[in-house]
Order: structure tokens, then C-alpha cells, then sequence
């Protein structure tokens, strides 16, 4: 049932589409997919999606196409800023090409309440397989993290995660300096992608 | 700057002064939009051919580039007289249009010139297509970019690619957990045009692989060539798809930092598979960037052979840097 919800309403509205291409554990999640049906869907084959729909839908499932470059899986952005990733050749090297925000207001965040003192920040890669990403401050303390998401492709991988204050604090101190780790294939030790995230005042 | 000006930055001991020669002749073959320069040399002292390498990125402009191939002069002539540029023009419109699962799926492309083809009369060089593809294991992502390589060989084929589609089908589909297929090639510099796809495979997955894929020798020679060179958790192997896949097969070698390099090298002269003065010849290549627009770098080794075949080292040498765009000007004019 889930799943004929989600592909009906993926087939009518672009803006599910571009939420769906993001994220598409979270969105199948909020339309209560089953893992078997997740499989399914994530193949991303007309006909094989079209087989597990009621027999009204099964025409226009197999005939739906996603208008052209709607999403473009390959971006220009994919090539390195700053060096640091090549070569792309012959394969690309697993590494980062930059984050996003690099600096936040801690005056700023500390005026929302506690426990909604956080912010998104976004990691661009290349090469990252089963990755993991955590904002370490200085003194070693762990940053809280929520919503955390991989998307993209392998050429073009994009890392989200929502951060709240390191270890016990509740609030941010402008100033600390915090550093972008990431765990790539489980394979330690992580890699510091430099210079890191610094909480502005 | 100008290929000449690239090549002469190689050491002597990798290039002969001959091959230099030849090479700068294509100068008047290479299309717009390129991202970097490379040369392919062989390590073992007796061999001194070089083949020459061109990515082609979309953020260049190499789309279009390809898809018109307007300039150079001798380009656009080759492309009306010669069916193997004729496919490469219509590779080009293919990725240039939406509408095809190339231009999604294909991140840049690599033209390579090899020796012998820069000495003829119109050099044709092989075309590699870097694939993208999904993240995620393979059971469940499926494979949106095996619709690009098939568009790839049926434009650079013709009719002819029908005889190895179903062989790339297979090749794609018995891919397991987080192996990827990198680029798939065609070798049109080459008499027999094969086709060849470069494979992104967990260690622990090759025998399975290409014993689904029908030649289980190709996973003792991969064996074989790994025990030259310890690599991580992942090989990356190229082998030539006909019937049935090949057996001979080239893995890539690259260290995780580049000071890891003296130390690759010294095992292959220590193994008789390259030539002392040539790997040290090798470890001098990115200090030797001509000015500080450019900067060198050693791309990979890959090591070639099948199963009681000998062992082939060849070392990658790239260039990239503002030089390289301003070698787009002058191809455009």
C-alpha cells in the first residue's frame, strides 16, 4: 500500500522527486515502505515497480518518465577546489572536496532553545563507501548529530548531518575550533578534512 | 603551451626522443576541452613506447566539443572521412543530449593515443568513459549506468557492438555489495576494436566475480598481480570483454599517499619489472613541472598479464594546471 502511495505521488509532484533523490530512506520511511518494497523501488525500473502496483497504475508506472535533467547525477561540481582529490583517473581517489557552512554564529545559535541549537552542515566527496561523519572538537568531545544522510553517487557524494553542541553542553562557545572527520569503507583511522569548522562568535 | 612542451618535460630515461616526435604530431587530433594531460610508459627497460592520454571533462566544454569536433581543421576532416571518428562525433551528441543516459552517467571521457597510432597518417585513439553510478550496495541500486555503456560501444560500434552487449550486460550484472564499474572502454586505436570495462571489486568478491562472468582464469591472474603489489580492501581490474572475457588482466596500483611511492617502485625494480633508472625517473616526475602553472603528478601503475603470461608494469604520469586550458585555446583555433 505504501509503496503504490509513494510512486503515485513521485509520479505527480517534482518537488517529492528532488526530496526523494536527496534522502530516499527518510521519505520511504514517512510513507511506511517495506524493506522488501524499498528494494524494489530503488531499483528504479519502470517494469519492475510497475509488477508490485494495482493493475490500474501498471500503464502509466511503465510509461513514466522523469522529465529530462531534472536531476543531473553528474555535476560539474564534482571536480576538486583547491586540489586535494585528484586524480580522478583511473579511479577517483577517495577524498572530500569541501564542506559547508565553514562557520557558524554561536550568538546566533544560543538564542534558539536548548536542544534546537544545531545547524546542517553538508559534505561533498568523491569515492566514500559506507562513510561516516562527525564534528570533533578540539579537546576530543563529540558533537551531538541527527538526520544524518548520504546521497548522491559515488562520483559525487553528498554527506548531511545536523549538529548540536560537543559532549554535554547545551550551548555553543564562539571561538572553538572543531574538526570535519570522516570514516571511509570502516577503515580507520579517519580522515580530518583541513582546515576545519571554527564556531564564530 | 603545446604538447611538445608537455612531452619534453619527461625524463629522457621513460621517453624516447623518437616517441616525443611522433607525439607532437597529434596536437592537430585533439578536441576542446580538455582537463588534463597524461603519458603511459612502460617501466621494463627494454620498452620504450609512450602512449599519450586526454581527459575530456563537461566543464571544459568537451560536450560540445565532441559532439561539433569544429576544430582542429584536420579533426573536423577526419570526422567526414573516418567511421571511427564519425562514432566518436556521435558519442559526443550522444552525451551532449539529455536525453541519453550517457550524458548523466558519464562524468569525463579519456582519449588514448597510442604510440603506434600517432605514427600513422590519422591517429584514432581508444576511448575510456568514466562511468558514475549510484551509491549503495548493487543489489538494490541498480544500474542506470550500464544504460550509458551500452550507448557508448553502439555509438562508437555501430552494428558491431551488438556482438558484446549481452557480455556487458553480464559483466554489470554480476557485480555484488559495492562493486562498480569505472569506465568502459573502446579500443578503436587498436586493429581489433575491443571493448574494455575497468572494475571496481571488494578483494573478497573477485573469484565469484569473474567466475560469473565466465573466466575464473582472470581471477588467478588478478591473484597473481596482487601479490606484486599489496593493495587495500578493493582491486581495481581491467580486462577486454570478447567470447569469452579475457583472461589477461590489468590491475591499478596506487599508494594512499605519495610518499608511499619510492617504496612501490623499489618492489617492482626488486621483482625485475621495472628498470632502476626508470622508476627513479619516475619518482623526479612532479618536480619537474616546467613552470608553476602546472602541476605533475604520478597517476597509478598498472600491472598487466594472465596466467603464465609475463608481468607488464606501466606507470601513468599526469599533468594538469592552467597550461592545459590555455592548450584548449589552441586547439580551438
Amino acid at each position: 500500500m505504501g509503496l503504490a502511495r509513494i510512486v503515485r505521488d513521485l509520479m505527480r509532484d517534482r518537488h517529492l522527486r528532488k526530496r526523494f533523490n536527496e534522502n530516499p530512506n527518510e521519505i520511504m520511511g514517512e510513507y511506511g515502505v517495506s524493506d522488501a518494497d524499498r528494494a524494489v523501488l530503488l531499483t528504479m525500473d519502470n517494469n519492475q515497480i510497475a509488477a508490485k502496483m494495482p493493475t490500474h497504475m501498471q500503464v502509466e508506472v511503465q510509461k513514466f518518465k522523469i522529465p529530462d535533467d531534472e536531476f543531473r547525477a553528474v555535476s560539474e561540481d564534482f571536480f576538486v577546489e583547491d586540489g586535494g582529490a585528484d586524480p580522478q583517473y583511473p579511479s577517483p581517489a577517495p577524498g572530500v572536496f569541501r564542506f559547508r557552512p565553514q562557520t557558524r554564529s554561536a550568538v546566533v545559535l544560543n538564542a534558539k532553545p536548548v536542544g534546537q541549537r544545531v545547524f546542517e552542515l553538508v559534505v561533498f566527496g568523491q569515492s566514500l563507501l559506507d562513510v561516516d561523519l562527525n564534528l570533533v572538537r578540539a579537546d576530543g568531545a563529540v558533537c551531538s548529530r541527527s538526520n544524518y544522510s548520504v546521497f548522491g553517487t559515488f562520483r559525487c557524494s553528498v554527506l548531511r548531518a545536523v549538529f548540536g553542541p560537543p559532549g554535554a553542553d547545551v550551548a555553543w562557545k564562539g571561538g572553538d575550533q572543531y574538526a570535519v572527520t570522516i570514516l571511509n569503507n570502516n577503515t580507520p583511522p579517519p580522515w580530518t578534512v583541513k582546515p576545519g569548522f571554527v564556531m564564530g562568535t | 603551451m603545446r604538447i611538445d612542451s608537455l612531452v619534453s618535460m619527461l625524463p629522457a630515461e621513460l621517453v624516447h626522443p623518437a616517441s616525443v616526435e611522433s607525439l607532437s604530431g597529434l596536437e592537430h587530433y585533439i578536441p576542446m576541452g580538455i582537463h588534463s594531460m597524461g603519458v603511459e610508459c612502460r617501466l621494463a627497460s627494454v620498452e620504450s613506447k609512450v602512449d599519450l592520454g586526454i581527459s575530456l571533462t563537461p566543464a571544459r566544454g568537451a560536450r560540445e566539443s565532441l559532439a561539433t569536433l569544429r576544430s582542429p581543421r584536420r579533426l573536423r576532416e577526419a570526422s567526414a572521412q573516418d567511421s571511427r571518428w564519425l562514432g566518436i562525433k556521435r558519442l559526443g551528441a550522444c552525451w551532449r543530449s539529455p536525453t541519453f543516459a550517457v550524458h548523466r552517467w558519464a562524468s569525463f571521457l579519456f582519449l588514448e593515443y597510442d604510440a603506434e597510432s600517432a605514427g600513422k597518417a590519422l591517429p584514432v585513439p581508444s576511448v575510456f568513459v568514466a562511468l558514475d553510478s549510484p551509491l549503495g550496495d548493487a543489489a538494490t541500486r541498480g544500474f542506470p549506468e550500464l544504460g550509458a555503456a551500452l550507448e557508448v560501444v553502439t555509438a562508437l560500434l555501430g552494428e558491431a557492438a551488438d556482438s558484446v552487449g549481452d557480455q556487458i550486460v553480464r559483466c554489470f550484472r554480476a557485480l555484488r555489495g559495492q562493486a562498480r564499474v569505472l569506465h568502459i572502454a573502446v579500443m578503436l586505436g587498436r586493429p581489433e576494436k575491443s571493448v574494455r570495462l575497468s572494475v571496481l571489486i571488494p578483494r573478497d568478491m573477485v573469484d565469484s566475480y569473474f567466475g560469473q562472468v565466465g573466466t575464473p582464469e582472470a581471477a588467478e591472474a588478478v591473484r597473481m598481480l596482487t601479490t606484486v603489489s599489496a593493495s587495500g580492501s578493493f582491486h581495481q581490474v581491467d580486462f577486454d570483454i570478447g567470447r569469452p572475457v579475457d583472461s589477461r588482466v590489468g590491475v591499478n596500483v596506487r599508494p594512499q599517499t605519495s610518499r608511499e611511492w619510492p617504496r612501490l617502485l623499489d618492489a617492482l625494480v626488486g621483482l625485475g619489472l621495472s628498470d632502476p633508472v626508470k622508476a627513479a625517473a619516475v619518482l623526479s616526475w612532479p618536480e619537474t613541472a616546467s613552470n608553476s602553472h602546472l602541476r605533475n603528478h604520478i597517476s597509478h601503475i598498472k600491472l598487466a598479464g594472465g596466467l603464465k603470461q609475463r608481468i607488464e608494469a606501466k606507470v601513468y604520469l599526469g599533468t594538469t594546471g592552467e597550461a592545459i586550458t590555455r592548450l584548449n585555446s589552441i586547439s580551438g583555433k
